[in-house]
Order: C-alpha cells, then sequence, then structure tokens
C-alpha cells in the first residue's frame, strides 16, 4: 500500500468515528425539588368584605406567576416485590392484589403495557429494549445483567412539566353570574392569567429506579457499534479531563416512537412497579 | 502575451519534480497531524467509557409448576368481573369495558394540570385527575353541584357565606357518578371542549355518551384512569 494512501484511511477513520453518538444519562431534564408548599405562617387578616381593588382606569396585567414544578402523588397500595426467580406470572400475582398500576414491559414480544389488577390499559410497541452498562472502551468487562423476569420499582417519575398557574392577587366579594357587568368578566383571573401552552411532555427522559439502575426512554435504537462508542468515550474523556465526572448508572433503555413516550410520560410514578419479561408472558 | 501556436505546453522537468516533491510534505505533514489526532483522541477515549449492550440473561422459570399455575389463576380472578371503566388522560378517551369485551370508546375531557393558588393563605389546588383504581360509589340523575372553594377563588371571588350561593344544578349536565374524593363523571355545557385537558379533575363527557355510561355502568363498577 502506498504510503501517500495511509494518511487518507486515517482521516477516514477519524471520520467515520464523529457519528452520532449513543445517547448519554440524563437525556431529560433534571426532576427539580418540588416547591415546599408555604405554611400559613402569621396568616394577615381577611380584607374588609366591602374591600374592591380600586380601578385604574387601565387594566395593567399582574408579572407573570412562576410555573411550579410539582411532584406527584405516589403510586397507592405498596405491591409486595417478588425477587428474581419467579415466573412472570408469580411476579405479577403479587402486584395485583394492590389498587395501583403497573408496568409490564415485554422484551421478547417488544411491548409496554401499563396494567392494573392483571388488565391491560394501554400497549406501546416497542422499537427495541437493551440492557446497556457503562465500561471502558477497552477491557470493560462483561457488567451486569440481571436475569429475567425480574421487577424493579420507580424510585423517582420522570420529571414534571410546566403548569398553568391562577394566582389571584386579591379576591372581591361573591357575585352571582347574572349579576355581573363587563367589568367584573375582566377581572376574572383565568383571563388574566398566562396563556401560554403548557409545555408537552418529553419523548426522551430517564426513569430512575430503587435498584439503582435507570429506565431509559428514547425515540430511537440506542447505537452501540463500536465507532458510537469510540466518539462517546471520547467526549467523556474530555469531560474528565476538564474535572466533569458523571455517574453512569447501569440502564434498561427502551427505545419507542416519540408520540408513544409523551402518552406514558406520566404514568412513572414513585413506587410504580415494573416487570422486565423476556419473552411472550 | 499569447503562446505561439507551435509553443510546447508541458512543464519542464524540473517543475515536475518540485510539484511532487511539495505534495510529498503536504501529504507528510497529514500524516502526522492525523496520527497526533488519532493518538490524542483515543487516549481521550482510555479514560472515558461508553455504554455496552448486553445481551438478554433470559430465566424464565418453570412455569408449569404449581406455583405458577396458583399464580395465573390468582391473576386471572383479580380482572374486574362485568362492566369497567377505563379513561385514558392523555388521549382523553373514555372506554367502557364488559368482561374485557369493548362496549363503548367516548371523547372525554380530562383535568388540566393546572395549579390555583389562593392568596389569602397560599392554600393550593392542583386539577389532575388521578390515576389508578377508583369505584362508582353512585350514581345520581340531575345532579346538584356543591361549589368548593376554589370554584370561586379560581374566578376572584372571596367564597360565599351562604351555602345556597354554592348550589349549581347545571354545570354537571343531567347525569353524575361519584368516584369518591369529589371525583366525577359528569355531564359539561361546555361540549366543544370535550377531548381537551381542560377540567378541575373531574371527567366530562358529551350528553349522549353520558347517558349512555349513566345506563350501563353501574355502582360498585371500577374505574382504571392512567
Amino acid at each position: 500500500m502506498s504510503r501517500a494512501r495511509l494518511p487518507f484511511l486515517i482521516l477516514l477513520g477519524l471520520g467515520l468515528a464523529a457519528q452520532a453518538p449513543v445517547p448519554e444519562t440524563p437525556v431529560a431534564s433534571p426532576v427539580a425539588a418540588p416547591p415546599v408548599a408555604e405554611p400559613p405562617a402569621a396568616a394577615p387578616a381577611p380584607p374588609p368584605i366591602d374591600a374592591v381593588r380600586p380601578d385604574s382606569g387601565t387594566q395593567e396585567l399582574p408579572a407573570p406567576v412562576p410555573k411550579p414544578r410539582l411532584a406527584r402523588k405516589k403510586v397507592d397500595d405498596k405491591p409486595q416485590i417478588l425477587s428474581s426467580g419467579a415466573t412472570v406470572a408469580e411476579m405479577e400475582a403479587a402486584i395485583v392484589r394492590g389498587t395501583g398500576l403497573y408496568i409490564l414491559l415485554d422484551a421478547g414480544r417488544s411491548v409496554l403495557e401499563v396494567r392494573s389488577r392483571g388488565i391491560v390499559l394501554d400497549s406501546v410497541p416497542l422499537l427495541g429494549v437493551e440492557f446497556l452498562n457503562h465500561s471502558p472502551i477497552v477491557g470493560g468487562g462483561r457488567g451486569e445483567v440481571p436475569a429475567l423476569p425480574v421487577t424493579w420499582v420507580v424510585r423517582a417519575e420522570a420529571g414534571d412539566f410546566e403548569r398553568e398557574v391562577i394566582a389571584p392577587e386579591a379576591l372581591r366579594p361573591y357575585v352571582p353570574e347574572d349579576q355581573r357587568t363587563a367589568l367584573d368578566e375582566a377581572r376574572n383571573p383565568k383571563v388574566i392569567a398566562s396563556h401560554d401552552e403548557a409545555a408537552a411532555p418529553p419523548s426522551t427522559y430517564e426513569v430512575h429506579l430503587t435498584n439503582g439502575w435507570s429506565l431509559e426512554i428514547l425515540d430511537q435504537a440506542p447505537r452501540t457499534g463500536f465507532f458510537a462508542r469510540y466518539a462517546a468515550a471520547v467526549r467523556e474523556g474530555w469531560q474528565r479531563l476538564r474535572g466533569q465526572k458523571r455517574e453512569h448508572p447501569p440502564m434498561l433503555a427502551v427505545a419507542m416512537k416519540g408520540d408513544d413516550a409523551q402518552r406514558i410520560h406520566h404514568v412513572f410514578r414513585a413506587d410504580l412497579p415494573l416487570i422486565i419479561a423476556p419473552g411472550k408472558s | 502575451m499569447y503562446p505561439l501556436p507551435n509553443a510546447p505546453t508541458a512543464l519542464p522537468a524540473s517543475a515536475r519534480v518540485d510539484w511532487r516533491r511539495r505534495l510529498r510534505g503536504v501529504v507528510r505533514a497529514l500524516a502526522v497531524l492525523s496520527l497526533l489526532a488519532l493518538c490524542a483522541t483515543t487516549a481521550l477515549a482510555l479514560i472515558g467509557g461508553a455504554y455496552r449492550a448486553r445481551p438478554l440473561r433470559p430465566s424464565p422459570g418453570d412455569s408449569t409448576s404449581p406455583a405458577s399455575k396458583k399464580a395465573t389463576t390468582a391473576v386471572q380472578s383479580a380482572r374486574p368481573k362485568g362492566v369497567y371503566v377505563v379513561i385514558d388522560t392523555f388521549r382523553n378517551h373514555l372506554r367502557i369495558y364488559k368482561d374485557g369485551e369493548l362496549l363503548r370508546d367516548a371523547p372525554c375531557s380530562t383535568g388540566s394540570g393546572t395549579v390555583l393558588r389562593d392568596p389569602r393563605d397560599g392554600r393550593q389546588w392542583v386539577f389532575d385527575t388521578p390515576i389508578g383504581e377508583r369505584t362508582i360509589q353512585r350514581k345520581v340523575k340531575d345532579p346538584i353541584w356543591a361549589k368548593p372553594d376554589w370554584a370561586f377563588i379560581e374566578e376572584g371571588y372571596l367564597p360565599p357565606k351562604s351555602a345556597s350561593e354554592r348550589f349549581d344544578d347545571f354545570s354537571l349536565g343531567r347525569f353524575a357518578l361519584y368516584m369518591g374524593d369529589g371525583y366525577i363523571i359528569h355531564g359539561t355545557i361546555f361540549q366543544s371542549l370535550i377531548g381537551q385537558r381542560v377540567t378541575h379533575g373531574c371527567v366530562r363527557l358529551r350528553d349522549a355518551d353520558l347517558e349512555w355510561v349513566y345506563k350501563t355502568v353501574p355502582a360498585g363498577a371500577k374505574v382504571y384512569i392512567y
């Protein structure tokens, strides 16, 4: 091979190595700490019954209220979780005693089902399911892979998205609807409140599990070929050199269509059981 | 000056040799740079790491064992018998099943997710339709709604002292199915908003669907909301 061709081959190799990377965690924005409900300490005296906001003539809109991110209510009735070694039916039998939802992820049939009491409420087709372990590019070892089927529990939800807030500055005496004037309607806080459309749920997000693993919901199958891993390793090596070391828990990557991922985003809440089945259940 | 018609066009030998030498120099420089880049990226890759896919490790257990058969029976017996309701709060659809067979699929409206704050004491309401299992506790025809405090605060009014000013006999429509904790399947005067997430947590149906649900779903039926 002529020496003139060698650099071109090297450049070609580098170009292939600069492919789109394996999605890294976290993908979705992290769960913000829910705002603590402010206790009504030293509640101010309510305004007199005939107090009315002075009409300044021009209706000024109040300042925008910051949109909260709230922690959702946990799943009720903690079910009994069986350790691995049982069949899917036994794991499900232990869970159906509760009144909450649970998820059955069947890797063999490539489907994720939202269930309750043994019935399928919704079914989401999957594009792929893979266990991923973070390891060095060379000599990384096999990593931990659980024996299937297994039941895991969600530790924290996938994160809330922005909500519209109605926060009247003051309350005025009640006026029955048939006696209201146009001015009363103009003062309606529902009209004054922010009209921004609530943000749609994300189509890729991360769900933390109680066993330290994470469930990664993606809108495409993760790229785990050599060049994609090489590029990801280079990026992480650069971040480590800059002192930005990140945790990389083992993960279960589940790829599905973006619409489906948005559809089930709100289902992932704390204490939600998740059964991972290897094949037909 | 234009070249003469029969003038020679080829470069002299000395110029050709010089051009090749320069090209070789450039190629060598590129090769060295490439090699350095490769070494640098490889060093970074060795410091870092990446996710690697692992094959599944199925260990399905014995599905024919007595314990597994007993579990299968337990799951089947846990399923609701007769009529039950499934509500999809994302796509805003209410489905009625009987013994697993779909009877009706109707568009509905579910909780908007809006947050309301009381300016007096900071009390807060979140208008979500709760997910999980519920039960139809009772059914009422021509229901009267006792408006809670939030219904007034939302419009900027103080809750009235007189209880009679809280009663509303038209907002819930002709039928109501109560699921407990203040959550109701009911009608609405805003028929055009069916299919959107606009309620305060209740589930709204169109008149025709509501009447059918009222007549078909008995008290005690399960409602699964997700």
